[in-house]
């Protein structure tokens, strides 16, 4: 779940419960006020109909009209001394409404067909009463009465007003969902900018910063902290590289010392020197040379990773396959390894000639090392895209799946047994990918372990036609 | 016309005593006549006080470095032909294409092979051997035609096999390594552990080509070093 989602489910959440809490104290109060209202009304009613039953003559009957004013009440009126039953209106004869403590109200639902009588019944024939009973004294007698009356229509008012408190509720969380949605997006965008820019950043150009404004705000702190270890990230980065071509650059003077001393020993050889120590020249030779290579190698590294971008010439990268292939035309042989050539007459690129030819030699190289005896390498050209490609594969045993994002690392190879017998110094394909990036292509290694290993380099097409 | 080793007189200049020490043993070897000088002031001060007819200079000098003293001897009129020593290739391609009066550069670290070829080559080129003609018995390698002929015959050889041959005719009467062979033909771009593992296949086609064939009477095999031209003298 993303932080915007994360902030706009809260904020719903808590506008939801905060309306939740207000519309029930509505509510609450709403459906309160009309029963006591109702209930001061039964109570009225009640002391009415003492008074007048007082007033009139003692031996009537219990059921005989009072005239209070209409039928709508259900009154029951008894005696409390003698418990005797003075009076009942009509609907009290008709419904049965269970008997009550003096003092308390209550309403009391009551199913009651419609054809026994009309008291505004809902489809299922159930009706709502309130019903209060109180203890009433008058001239010396105390009487209990029990007054109620229907309240269907008021508790299907209630019942609307629930309804729409409750889809105001939901329209409103609804509504707040949207706009939080948007509220929070348009807190995060500086977020989003931030980490847009210091993914560029360490992408690809660790001299830049992220822009600060003025403001004091949590955003431009965590700017400003970035950008503390962007360059603390770079100066580390510099200086370490720089270590690297300095020490190697050091290097170079003991190592032509020693390239000349083996050189020396070997032209003029000691007088009938043993087989061991013929050996352990050999040997020490071919270290000697193998860090030379490596030497030359990581200085080459380093230097193109300062250069900005290769020269602008236009140059045949036909030709240039062409004759590397012809180089390599006895390596491959010795190894029974077919060559399958299908380049297009031109592929005009612009850059630098040898630099390109040290990225397509490097290509080839690790393609005949790496391949089966007998194997196939395929090298074709195709200009028929936006860039022009060209792609090398071949039937070695490849790179396992999680291995082949470190295939452009710096001295991947080195870890390897493999290495040590072909002699690579793991950093062809780093230079590969450097030389490829400063003439604005790109380089894929594509590898299906024990079938075929690709790699296919993609580069800017030159427009311009060359006469 | 061939030119005289001993008459040479070699300036090297370096600020590595050792490297110093090294180069004059070997260049001696060739016999060849070596001065050394530690920094470029020294150098200066010999330079004016004797000729010589080859300087081989490093960049990197306390004092004076290489570029002044190079800069200091062309104004003073001396065409005297520098090799220059660089530990920087890119520095190296700088100096040839400034034009600053270097006839050559290498960049460390190089073979002993490659720095005779060069010295060798650069004499040929200048202090009036005008004379661009390599000869062995009665093969003849033109280095500016890039012609070979046998007995008067002339030779067709790709681009790899001539500078094959050439090296060696440099190196001529010592033996040149595999390696130092598959450095100097194919240069940076490829592995010289490779390219050197096929140096037989490439020998084995020069041979035939040129008529001499089996195990050469003109292109030996050093076991376990590498290959010789030796002159019929020797």
């Amino acid at each position: 779940m993303t932080v915007r989602q994360k902030i706009s489910l809260l904020i719903t959440a808590a506008g939801f419960v905060a309306s939740l809490i207000f519309s029930g104290i509505i509510l609450w109060e709403m459906m309160e006020q009309p029963l006591r209202i109702i209930d001061s009304e039964l109570e009225s009613t009640a002391q009415r109909a003492v008074r007048i039953l007082s007033e009139t003559d003692k031996n009537r009957t219990p059921d005989a009209p009072l005239f209070i004013g209409d039928e709508r009440y259900w009154l029951k009126i008894a005696d409390r001394d003698t418990g005797q039953s003075i009076y009942q209106s009509r609907l009290a004869q008709l419904i049965e409404i269970p008997d009550l403590t003096p003092g308390s109200s209550t309403s009391v639902s009551l199913i009651i067909p419609r054809k026994k009588i009309d008291l505004g019944q809902d489809r299922r024939n159930e009706v709502t009463f309130r019903v209060k009973k109180s203890k009433i004294s008058l001239d010396g007698r105390t009487f209990l009465v029990s007054a109620g009356r229907p309240v269907e229509e008021i508790k299907e008012e209630l019942w609307d007003i629930v309804v729409g408190v409750a889809s105001g509720l939901v329209f409103s969380t609804l509504l707040l969902m949207v706009a939080s949605y948007f509220v929070a997006g348009f807190i995060l965008r500086p977020v989003r900018i931030i980490n847009d820019q210091a993914r560029e950043i360490t992408e690809k150009h660790l001299d830049r910063r992220i822009p600060v404004t003025g403001d004091r705000d949590e955003f431009n702190a965590l700017s400003q902290t970035l950008n503390q270890v962007f360059d603390r990230l770079q100066h580390a980065f510099l200086r370490q590289k720089r270590l690297l071509a300095d020490a190697s650059h050091e290097l170079k003077t003991p190592l032509t010392m020693m390239r000349l001393s083996v050189d020396e020993m070997r032209s003029a050889p000691a007088e009938n020197p043993s087989r061991l120590q013929a050996e352990r020249l050999a040997r020490m030779t071919e270290q000697v040379l193998r860090m030379e290579r490596l030497v030359k190698s990581l200085l080459d590294l380093s230097s193109l990773e300062i250069e900005a971008a290769a020269s602008e010439d236009s140059i045949d990268a036909v030709r240039i396959l062409e004759s590397l292939i012809d180089d390599y035309r006895f390596l491959a042989e010795s190894r029974n390894i077919d060559i399958d050539v299908r380049l297009p007459k031109e592929l005009i690129v612009k850059g630098s000639a040898e630099k390109l030819n040290r990225a397509f030699s490097n290509i080839l190289d690790n393609a005949i090392k790496y391949n089966v005896d007998g194997g196939r390498i395929e090298v074709i050209g195709d200009q028929s895209g936006m860039d022009l490609t060209i792609t090398i594969t071949n039937t070695g045993p490849g790179v396992a799946e999680a291995e082949i994002h470190k295939v452009f690392d710096q001295f991947y190879r080195v870890e390897e047994s493999r290495s040590l017998r072909y002699g690579g110094s793991g950093l062809g394909l780093a230079i590969v990918k450097r030389i490829i990036a400063l003439h604005g292509g790109t380089v894929n290694f594509e590898s299906k372990p024990g079938s075929w290993t690709r790699v296919t380099v993609s580069l800017p097409r030159h427009w311009e036609t060359t006469s | 016309m061939e030119y005289k080793v001993d008459e040479m007189r070699i300036l090297v200049v370096d600020d590595e005593k050792t490297l110093l020490g090294q180069l004059e043993r070997a260049l001696e070897g060739q016999r060849y006549m070596v001065e050394t000088a530690l920094d470029g002031q020294e150098a200066l001060d010999k330079l004016f006080e004797t000729p010589y007819d080859l300087i081989i200079l490093d960049i990197m000098l306390p004092k004076r470095d290489g570029l002044s003293v190079l800069r200091e001897i062309r104004q003073a009129g001396m065409t005297t032909p520098v090799l220059m020593l660089t530990a920087r290739r890119e520095i190296g391609d700088k100096i040839k294409g400034l034009d600053l009066g270097a006839d050559d550069y290498l960049a460390k670290p190089f073979s002993l092979d490659e720095l005779l070829a060069r010295i060798r080559a650069l004499f040929r080129r200048s202090g009036g051997q005008t004379e661009s003609v390599l000869q062995v018995k009665d093969l003849r390698l033109d280095t500016v035609s890039r012609e070979v002929t046998k007995g008067g015959n002339s030779v067709e050889l790709t681009a790899r096999e001539f500078s094959i041959l050439e090296f060696l005719f440099y190196n001529k009467n010592r033996a040149v390594s595999r390696f130092s062979l598959a450095e100097h033909v194919w240069g940076d771009a490829f592995d010289p552990f490779s390219m050197s593992n096929f140096m037989d296949v490439h020998i084995k086609n020069l041979r035939r080509k040129i008529g001499d064939p089996g195990h050469g009477t003109i292109i030996r095999t050093i076991r376990g070093v590498g290959y010789i031209i030796k002159d019929e003298a020797e």
